[in-house]
Parts: structure tokens; sequence; C-alpha cells
């Protein structure tokens, strides 16, 4: 998946990132690597600046200072055209359902792959490519919901429309997906088959794959690599056979003592 | 106090009547909302006397020997239905002004969209400018807008097309640009970061989420538009309008009788029909 420029590169590495909303520093200085095949969960309270790394990592919100390196592209560098071709390396799940929920769920899907259609051939849905298509009904089928292709997304489940963006992702031929509290709206049925999937595209497909999560105990059943974070810096960074229950614990009393 | 004890009886643990706390709202606020009330009344008695109120000639305008119940409705009965199928064409061209103008003007809106919303526009600056060209539209009225047509493109139902057309642009434009600007934004940055372009985003998240949206106010806008195409008519754009003041020129009010009815049968239609595909988008 995704062409990557540098494929001996990891796919996302994060230097220094700072960020500051008025007199609120939400991150730090944080810095990580993300690699090819690994599922990595961040954990953190609400406001310690989880999705403000998420955003930052793709330059949906330009970071005070530091940089993301997104396939061996320094996003920061980039403007206009060259940004959206260096961002296409990522796709990003959001936690509230981000598809349009008047379309199918095919054509959800094939407008992952939009940045790689000529203006023409994506006027309409009804002009794209058979090629996308095609790699559409495959995204949908790797994540169980070919038989849905032709169903509005407005009436899918809130599990169903969740594997339906990331079928768009996969389609977009990301190497890097970004999941930003994807299951938080879920049941934890729906949960758990999320976290699956999300788990297997790492590890079958070869996908890096970031989530931010408020579920520990799915964090620590499916993640490779367990990040913890506190007032926007990190305060662990292991495999969740090494997190400690009292670890996780603080990050959440922590919050409620500084508030 | 005891749970037998009558409402409001004195137990050993009760107190007098509390005293409320003072009211906290200031004398300034006070004679601020005093002022405004004088205010509104002093525009009231001033509009009254500029506008050249007067009941008795309400009144006798009304109810007098000379008047609308006592002269004009009596000539105007019965309808001179020899008149209903040139009343019923002319009102069909009325409403070919209405439909051509919202179509244009649709187009016109969803044109300026991009630029007049702004949580999509690519620039403040641009922004700005495609409101301010909505508000000057919005803000000439359409009969202005019809004179000089009727200069530029002469007596026709164009004329009135074209006048719809602008001022249809300025208030579509700022209702549609409202709508995207309400609309869920998750879509469309899920296809920003998928590198998807402006012109991509706009038509494959903006449009499709505003859409039923977009032609339930253009459908609302309908009704709005055949009038004022009649109203138009009247003054040289054609239509049904023309012909009753033609026939109100010459004091043919049986034939005026005909156009009326034809009208609001005309009005109450495109009214049912905007409501039916109004609730059929909401659905």
């Amino acid at each position: 998946m995704g062409s990557g420029a540098a494929a001996a590169d990891p796919p996302l590495v994060i230097e220094g990132i700072r960020k500051r909303f008025g007199e609120n520093e939400v991150l730090g200085g944080v810095s990580l690597t993300l690699r090819r095949g690994e599922l990595l969960a961040v954990l953190g309270g609400n406001g310690c600046g989880k999705s403000t790394l998420l955003r930052c990592a793709v330059r949906l919100l330009d970071p005070d200072a530091g940089s993301a390196r997104l396939c061996g592209q320094d996003l920061a560098a980039l403007r206009g055209r060259s940004l959206r071709m260096a961002r296409r390396e990522a796709a990003v799940v959001f936690q509230q359902i981000a598809l349009v929920k008047q379309r199918s769920a095919l054509e959800n899907v094939c407008c992952g792959a939009l940045a790689q259609m000529s203006l023409g051939r994506s006027l309409s849905t009804t002009a794209f490519p058979t090629e996308v298509r095609d790699r559409a009904a495959m995204a949908l089928q790797r994540v169980g919901m070919l038989d849905k292709a032709w169903q509005r997304a407005g009436t899918l489940s809130g599990g169903q429309a969740q594997r339906v963006a990331i079928a768009r992702a996969y389609c977009q031929q990301a190497t890097v997906i970004l999941a930003d509290e994807p299951v938080s709206a879920l049941d934890p049925r729906a949960a758990e088959e999320v976290m699956e999937l999300l788990a297997d595209l790492a590890h079958s497909d070869g996908l890096a794959v970031l989530a931010v999560l408020h579920q520990p105990e799915l964090a620590l059943r499916h993640a490779d690599r367990v990040l913890g974070m506190r007032l926007g810096a990190f305060a662990f960074d292991k495999r969740p056979d090494e997190v400690a229950p009292e670890e996780i614990e603080a990050l959440y009393v922590h919050l409620h003592e500084a508030a | 106090m005891s749970i037998d004890a009558p409402i409001g009886a004195a137990g050993p643990g009760a107190t007098a009547t509390p005293r409320l706390p003072p009211r906290t709202r200031a004398t300034r606020s006070r004679l601020i909302a005093y002022g405004a009330v004088a205010v509104v009344l002093g525009l009231l008695i001033f509009s009254w006397i500029d506008a050249q109120g007067s009941v008795t000639q309400f009144f006798d305008g009304l109810f007098a020997r000379k008047g609308l119940f006592r002269d004009v409705v009596p000539h105007s009965l019965p309808p001179d239905l020899s008149a209903l199928w040139g009343g019923v064409r002319a009102a069909v061209t009325t409403l070919a002004i209405a439909i051509l103008s919202i179509a244009f003007g649709l187009i016109g809106a969803i044109a300026m969209l991009p630029l007049a919303a702004r949580n999509i526009t690519p620039s403040r600056p641009l922004y700005e400018l495609a409101r301010v060209v909505q508000a000057i539209l919005r803000a000439i009225p359409e009969l202005i807008m019809l004179l000089f047509f009727l200069i530029v493109f002469g007596f026709t139902p164009f004329a009135a097309v074209v006048a719809l057309t602008f001022h249809g642009i300025g208030v579509k434009g700022k209702l549609f640009a409202e709508a995207v600007e309400e609309m869920e934004m998750a879509p469309v940055e899920a296809l920003r970061v998928a590198g998807a372009s402006r012109i991509q985003v706009f038509l494959h998240a903006v449009l499709p989420g505003v859409r039923n949206t977009l032609l339930a106010l253009t459908m609302y806008r309908l009704d709005a538009n055949f009038r004022s195409a009649v109203t138009l008519g009247a003054v040289g754009g054609g239509g049904i309008g023309f012909l009753i003041d033609n026939e109100l020129n010459a004091f043919q009010f049986k034939i005026v009788c005909t156009y009326m009815i034809v009208l609001v049968v005309f009005v109450l239609a495109i009214e049912r029909v905007s409501t039916i595909v109004r609730a059929r988008l909401n659905a």
C-alpha cells in the first residue's frame, strides 16, 4: 500500500511538536515514530493533547514548532498541490462518522481515491474510473461491507459506517491511518470489531495505524504499543504487557487532581 | 416539623418568610429598556405621519359609496370567463419567469458558495467580497433592477427573468452559505486529508452534504418568485401581472376578477407543490 517516496523511512515521524491555544500549551514538544505494520494506541484524559497531536501530524492544524514527516516528506515545508499529494499517504478516521450520508457506501469509499483522479473524471461519481470502483469494491470486501455497497451511508449503523470510513482509507491506498477516537460512539461489540480490523490492517497489510482511544482495555488488547499522554507530554511509551494498571490510572487521576 | 404539620406551620427549625435578595437589575438597564420603548413608539408615530396614515381614509376606501366593497367588488362580479384562457396563458408565462429565474439563481448561488461560506472559503478577503456582492444584490429591490433591465432588454419577460435571477442570487446565496456553515465538517476534513482538491471536496463532500437543504430552500423561494414575477409583470415584465395592470387601467373589473382567480389558483398550486417536494426532501 502507498507509493511512499522513501519506503525505508518510517511512515510517520513526529519531532518536537509544540502547540499552544492562547495561554494553554496543549502539546509541549512531543516526538514519536510510527512504523509499518504497527498499531499504536494513544491513551490520555480529555484535553491532554491526543487529538491535537493527530491533527498536527497531517497539518489539519499547524504546529507552533517541530515537524511531522509523512513517508519522508516534511509537511511543514509543503504548500498547495504538493501538500495535498504528500498528505494522501495518510487517512484520518474520525470519531463522528465522516461519511456523506446522502451517498452510497461505495461512492463514499471511491472518494478516498479522489486525489488520484483527474478533475474531469472526478466531476461526478458516475464518471469515476472503473479501476477506482473495483478498488473500492475490494476495500469494502476487506472490511466485510461488500453487501452494503449500495446502501446509503446515512442508514448504516455506527459500526458499519466506521468500517466504511476505514474502507475509504484503504481505497485511498494510504500508508498511515490516523484514527481519532474511532470507537467512542460504538457499542462494545462494534468497538471490538473495529479495533480488530485496524489491528488486522496493520499486521496483514503492513499499514501504520495510530489510534487515539479512551478505552485502555481495547488499547492493551489490540495495540502493539501503547503511548500514555498527560498534559501535553508523553507519560510512557511501552508494549501493552509492560504497562502497569497504575500507570494508566495515573493518566486520568492526575487530570482530576489538576482540575 | 412533623410530617402531619400543615403546610406553612412553624416547627422547631422553621424560619420566618424568607427575604428575597434585592433585584440585581441595575437602574441603568431599566432606563435603557424604557428608552427603547420610547424610541419604538416615536418611530411608529413618525412612520404614521410620514406615510400619511389616515383612519378616515382607510374606512372610506373600503366602505364608502365609491369604496372597494360598494363600488369595485360589485362591478367585478360575475367574473368574465371569456378572459379565462388568456389569463391562464399569461400565468404560465409568469410561472416560466419564476422557474427560469429560480434555476439561474440556483446556479449563480451555488457558483458563489465556495467563496461565500466561512468554513470552506480559500481566503477571508474573497469571503468578504462574495458576501458584499450578495448583500448588494439583495439590497436592490427586484422592481428597481427590472427598471434598469427594461432599458437594456426592452419590455420582455426576459428582463424580469434577469432581474429576479440577480436578486435571487443575493437571497439564496446567503441562505446557502449559512447552510454550509452549519454542516458537519468531518466528511470535508476526511477528503481534505485524503488529498482531494478544493473543487473535489466541494463536489463530493460539501454539495452532497447540503443538497437537500439547498433544494428545499429553492422550492421555498419558488412561490415567492412567482408572486414577485406577477409584480414585475405589472411594470413591463409581461405575464399575468401585465394583463391585470392593463385591465385595471381600463376599469375592466370583471376581467380583472377572472385574472385574480387564476392568480390565486396558481399561487396555491405552487405552494402545495413546494410543500410536498420539501417534505420529501426532508424525509
